[in-house]
């Protein structure tokens, strides 16, 4: 177990990390117990000083740290599935075909989001979870890379 | 008009044999399922109608000069046609999902298993050495190199072998999936694979079609045809210096050859050499050797989850055979059944490319075994 303290906009938060394995740890924020796996590093030229965790998916460089440290410190989203905290990801690259919801759309877990073709094969990225959405990122025919925010949901509403 | 007269206008109809009805009746099914099935329309069109054409009586296309001799002496019978076809395929081919995770190469192997225990039982059946060796090589499930070796080892049986090759590489979707299902839990199919973003360089891109046709072409001289012209497509694609060529070996090449090999493999399936039990035991032996391929990838498969972990899924072992990207694609879809969030479709390319590669290097070593050329 490490313990990190990280300073976020100001604030200075304590992040304790346990390595279970190579790739995978447990790590406690306030109070709140995650458990990360690391699907990918690599440099970084303009790297903070210090150790950079990685979220589930993606790249942190596109994915707004701040937005996703400072929200989970209030009220975690469950980091249980694959789409991470409140945005749907890119699961590999490709062209988005079809965007099939809007902002402000209520959706079911298991709904489509997004047909995403990918080595000419139609894909349909579904969300893991209930919510609203708040944001689509993409339109049809953009080009996304592994990783990349296709939609935003709301936080949870009670 | 004299009773002479009569019979030469009746010469076709009275030349109409119950085995070339039969043929024509196969050359329809074929042409039914491109038509109405969207079985691999490209290849089972043609040859459906080479065998329809073939079978009318007394056919000039047939004869020695006719058209469909011609195209066979021209590119089957000398191997030309499934090599340019090669060419073609190498660069359509995108490696850049094998060469982002190279132990996939390992899967392409396994995918070929089909093809040696296939030889065994054709062995066992009765079949002569060749003659089994190119039933096995159905295993592939590569149209291309099973032409290229059955003309070589077995040039009577390429009708039966080529209409069983292709005719299963349509049948990917079915076969597959419940010999994959069969032999994985759900926790298995579940096994999550995070698609690992690696960048591959321009440089080991280009670098990859030189060095495999090397190693390939100095371990087993018999394959070099086969992996030569697959990788020589995939240098002029990845090299981005010659996209005329290119685009002209995909396309326009790669259209007309499959037009000329399609005919002239259907005129191959003659009524007195197609119809006998063996065409019969040869499609059952090609199906086999198609399940023990997806089982024998499915087995690896099994294997590295538990080497690393649970950490791979087995499904991805089934896309080691040759059907690109058929294969691949049905791996993808047998996970999302189980987990709409789990893609495994960038990992079973690079297994399906794999076993692209590993299809003709397995050509290569069943010819050189046999002592062949």
């Amino acid at each position: 177990m490490r313990r990190y303290a990280v300073e976020v906009g100001g604030r200075t938060h304590v992040v304790d990390v346990e390595e279970l394995t190579a790739e995978r740890f447990h790590v406690r924020i306030a109070g709140h117990q995650f458990e990360l796996k690391l699907s990918r590093a690599e440099e970084v030229p303009s790297a903070p000083a210090a150790e950079v965790a990685q979220f589930p998916h993606g790249d942190p460089r596109r994915s707004a740290p701040a937005a996703v440290y400072s929200q989970p410190l209030v009220a975690p989203p469950p980091l249980t599935s694959a789409a991470g905290g409140a945005d749907v990801r890119a699961p590999m690259p490709g062209t988005v075909i079809r965007v099939e919801v809007r902002p402000g759309d209520a959706v079911r877990a298991g709904q489509t989001l997004v047909r995403l073709e990918a080595m000419k094969m139609l894909n349909h990225v579904r969300t893991p979870r209930d919510g609203v959405v708040a944001d689509v990122r993409v339109e049809a025919g953009a080009t996304v890379g592994f990783g990349d925010v296709l939609v935003t949901f709301r936080p949870e509403s009670p | 008009m004299s009773g002479d007269t009569i019979s030469l206008l009746l010469q076709g109809p009275l030349h109409v044999s119950a085995g070339a009805v039969v043929m024509m009746a196969v050359g329809g099914l074929l042409i039914w399922l491109a038509v109405a099935k969207d079985c691999e329309p490209m290849l089972l069109l043609p040859i459906g109608a080479g065998a329809v054409l073939v079978n009318l009586p007394l056919s000039p296309l047939a004869a020695e000069d006719g058209l469909l001799r011609l195209l066979y002496r021209a590119g089957v019978e000398n191997e030309t046609f499934p090599l340019l076809i090669f060419v073609g395929i190498g660069a359509m081919t995108d490696f850049g999902p094998l060469l982002q995770n190279p132990r996939m190469m390992l899967l392409g192997a396994a995918g070929q298993f089909g093809i040696f225990g296939t030889l065994l039982l054709a062995l066992a059946l009765g079949f002569h050495l060749n003659e089994a060796a190119s039933i096995g090589i159905i295993g592939a499930i590569d149209g291309p190199t099973s032409i290229y070796v059955s003309q070589i080892l077995a040039p009577h049986l390429l009708g039966p072998i080529t209409v069983a090759a292709y005719s299963y590489m349509a049948l990917v979707p079915l076969v597959q999936p419940p010999v994959m299902r069969l032999l994985t839990s759900k926790r298995e199919r579940r096994v999550r694979m995070p698609y690992a973003a690696r960048a591959v360089s321009r440089r080991a891109r280009i670098a990859f079609p030189v060095v495999v046709t090397l190693v390939v072409g100095v371990l087993v001289p018999m394959a070099t045809p086969l992996v030569g012209t697959l990788m020589l497509g995939n240098l002029m694609k990845e090299s981005g210096v010659v996209e005329r060529l290119t685009g002209a070996s995909s396309n326009e090449i790669a259209n007309t050859v499959t037009l000329f090999l399609g005919l002239a493999v259907g005129s191959t399936m003659r009524a007195d050499i197609f119809l006998s039990v063996a065409t019969l035991q040869i499609l059952a032996l090609g199906l086999l050797a198609f399940a023990l391929d997806t089982a024998a990838g499915v087995a690896l498969g099994k294997l590295l989850c538990r080497l690393s972990g649970w950490r791979f899924n087995p499904l991805v072992g089934a896309a080691g055979i040759s059907a690109f990207p058929m294969a691949a694609r049905v791996v993808n879809r047998v996970g999302l059944e189980e987990d709409f969030e789990n893609f495994l479709l960038m990992h079973a390319m690079g297994a399906n490319t794999a076993g692209q590669i590993a299809s003709t290097v397995a050509g290569g070593v069943v010819l050189a075994l046999l002592g062949a050329g």
